[in-house]
């Protein structure tokens, strides 16, 4: 049932087709995931588990946390460093944070080296929303408004 | 070239106020030669300039912002508009992005530089923001008219103040899109009659890597969809629209979705996996197909505070030691036929030439745009480099030898000639078991069990996996005419996994229910081949496949 769920909801973002394939750039060998965050109240304390899967042997992964906008980090580290880890394993961490805004974003930036000496960066952006915050002010209008432009002023000699 | 900003329709106003009182060449809008007197309005003003927009180099340690560049904006759509927004001319920009517009104005006018590219109403690539109500990124300076032959060079500023973006970030979609100029002129060098479907680039500086609505910006990574580019935006953490090859890589499965064929069933992936073959293909062909496009062997993705760090792949060095293996043990070599960065090397070793050439051969563009857009498209088997390497060697047959040493050395089997052979790997099953008509087999040509593998990466309860083994490909003939029923059903010590039926170009059979046989019925004549790949929604489930002829 999730899957269909995921599906359908794929369909609404992308359109169903035979070749709804993400196609995406190259990143490093690490899966990133975490906790998902709960809505939380301004100036609450909020704690997430980060969880850093090797997708192949890392002599070392080197985790940096921190705020992009709308947070501040309120415990936990900021940086850490693993090494030796075995394909398949699994690293994480514990990060509490204070939400200064409705919508905030903590920045998650690891670094790999692989057997082969080989250093990736990937950068992952964790979202932070409070109860306060209507999901729907940003979203696009389904009114077609006619043709919608972004004026940016040229610079001029 | 500070240009004080303002909100354009403020600005706007302000001119029309300033022409209304018969100023205008003091506003610091425009430059206008011959400022001596008004023009009637209806003698024709002619307005020419070049349009540029702030560059920056990446380099191994990031955007360089010390060695700023100004690059000409090509092909884009530029209008002349009226007071009230109604079209006067419009036109292209050139290759060197000089433009030229004439019409009759009266007084004040608008140049609107359009981040499209293709014949002013006949676009095929706009770049819009995802999180603006996909509204299309657009340069404009307004100009007070009083000669007959107006000057106004334009510039899209990058908003770099020195050590932060601390204005509007006008060059990003203009660097964007002249990587895809250049895509594009790379395809009209071998094929002049090329048409270009037209493709949405969503570009924000809001755009993100975290997950969530696209509309918010939060669209995990760069990547294609659909005949959509979304292109990360967001300063401090990961930025792609100075990454020319990253644009340049998405465009390239734009191109493969419109011009060729990718089986690929796509998802994350990283140099060094041991991928799905059509993913190590699509994604192996993507950057080779950037080096090519840049003619630069560097694929640079910066990243991080200040845009500060890059991770660089230089497609025309062997990445990987002949002997290395894949996390060691007993697994495979990492160079091979699901390794995008064999792919890649390959690719760029067929194209290139010159004194940075490692190899003999330099075949350029043309013949592997051949193959691609030609049987390559059409191929009964799964893409991958091995249906690539036996359609070149067709295209060009004069070079066989030197392309089956090069591709030896990557670790690719020349001697058969496509893939449906066993490629006589020593750790690895064959890539494609045969099943014989009005028979149902569970073993592979190996002897073993049918069984997706987790070997090398993980299904899920919602994607099939994109590694190697996480899918099983199958090849059955038809014996007779007839309607054949291709049957996938699980078995012990799996009964209850949920199968996918995949065939080419992404055809999925998936009823959504475990412990249930997928099937789907085809007409094939007398001879004809079929192919098509199973994969599950859990790890290593075992299977049977049965190929029955009268449905």
């Amino acid at each position: 049932m999730n899957r269909i769920c995921a599906v359908l909801i794929s369909c609404l973002i992308a359109g169903c087709s035979q070749s709804s394939i993400v196609q995406a750039k190259p990143a490093a060998p690490v899966v990133i995931d975490y906790d998902k965050p709960k809505n939380s109240v301004v100036g609450e304390v909020v704690t997430t588990t980060v969880r850093f899967k090797a997708k192949t042997y890392l002599q070392q992964l080197v985790v940096s946390v921190s705020s992009d906008s709308g947070l501040t980090l309120e415990s936990g580290i900021d940086q850490q460093v693993f090494t030796n880890i075995d394909t398949g394993a699994m690293r994480e961490i514990e990060i509490s944070i204070i939400l200064t805004d409705v919508k905030a974003y903590l920045a998650v930036a690891v670094e790999t080296t692989d057997t082969n000496g080989r250093i990736r960066h990937k950068n992952k952006m964790i979202k932070f929303t409070s109860d306060s915050f209507n999901n729907t002010q940003s979203k696009a209008s389904d009114v077609d408004a006619g043709e919608q432009l972004i004026l940016m002023p040229a610079e001029v000699e | 070239m500070n240009f004080q900003r303002l909100k354009p329709f403020y600005l706007w106003g302000l001119i029309v106020v300033l022409s209304a009182c018969g100023g205008g060449s003091s506003s610091g809008a425009s430059s206008v030669e011959n400022s001596s007197s008004l023009v009637p309005s209806n003698v024709p003003t002619t307005f020419s300039g070049i349009v540029t927009y702030t560059n920056y180099p990446v380099t191994e340690a990031g955007i360089d912002y010390d060695s700023e560049q100004s690059k000409p904006i090509r092909g884009a759509v530029i209008q002349l508009l009226d007071l009230s927004g109604n079209e006067l001319a419009s036109g292209n920009t050139g290759s060197d992005g000089s433009y030229s517009l004439s019409a009759n104005v009266d007084g004040s006018a608008r140049l609107l530089v359009r981040a499209e590219l293709g014949l002013p109403g006949s676009v095929n690539t706009r770049v819009v923001d995802n999180t603006s109500n996909n509204a299309l990124y657009t340069l404009f300076t307004d100009i007070n008219i009083n000669s007959s032959a107006v000057t106004q060079n334009l510039n899209a500023g990058s908003g770099w103040n020195g050590s932060r973006y601390a204005a509007t970030r006008s060059a990003g979609p203009f660097s964007i899109l002249d990587v895809i100029y250049q895509a594009q002129q790379l395809v009209l060098s071998v094929d002049n009659a090329a048409l270009f479907p037209l493709l949405t680039v969503n570009w924000s500086t809001q755009n993100s890597s975290a997950q969530g609505l696209l509309t918010d910006g939060d669209i995990g990574t760069s990547f294609y969809l659909n005949d959509n580019l979304y292109i990360l935006g967001r300063a401090n953490a990961d930025t792609d629209e100075y990454d020319k090859g990253v644009i340049a890589h998405e465009w390239g499965h734009y191109f493969e979705d419109n011009f060729s064929r990718s089986d690929s069933p796509g998802g994350s992936h990283s140099q060094g996996d041991i991928l799905h073959p059509s993913v190590a293909w699509s994604e192996g062909f993507g950057t080779a197909f950037a080096a090519i496009v840049l003619e630069d062997p560097l694929y640079i993705d910066t990243v991080g505070l200040g845009q500060s760090v890059s991770d660089v792949t230089n497609v025309e060095q062997d990445s990987d030691a002949d002997t290395a293996i894949f996390n060691g043990g007993s697994n495979p070599l990492l160079d091979g036929y699901y390794s995008e960065t064999s792919v890649m090397e390959l690719l760029y070793d067929l194209f290139d030439a010159g004194t940075a050439d490692d190899d003999s051969l330099a075949l350029g563009f043309a013949p592997i745009y051949q193959v691609l857009t030609g049987d390559f498209s059409t191929t009964k088997s799964f893409t991958s480099l091995f249906p690539f390497l036996y359609f070149l060697k067709l295209e060009a047959p004069t070079d066989g030898v030197a392309i089956n040493t090069l591709f030896s050395n990557e670790n690719i089997d020349v001697d058969n000639a496509n893939e449906f052979d066993d490629p006589s790997d020593a750790v690895l099953p064959a890539i494609y078991t045969e099943v014989a008509a009005d028979m149902t087999v569970t073993r592979d040509n190996k002897g073993k069990l049918l069984q997706t593998s987790s070997d090398f990466g993980n299904a899920s309860s919602f994607n099939t996996g994109n590694k190697l083994l996480n899918q099983r490909f199958f090849k059955a003939t038809a014996t007779v005419a007839s309607c054949y029923t291709i049957a996938v059903t699980p078995l012990t010590p799996t009964p209850s996994a949920d199968l996918a039926l995949v065939f080419v170009d992404n055809t999925n059979v998936d009823t959504f229910s475990g412990g249930s046989t997928e099937s789907r019925d085809v007409n094939l004549i007398a001879g004809e081949i079929v192919t098509f790949a199973v994969g599950a929604f859990s790890n290593d489930a075992y299977f049977s496949v049965s190929f029955i002829s009268g449905c």
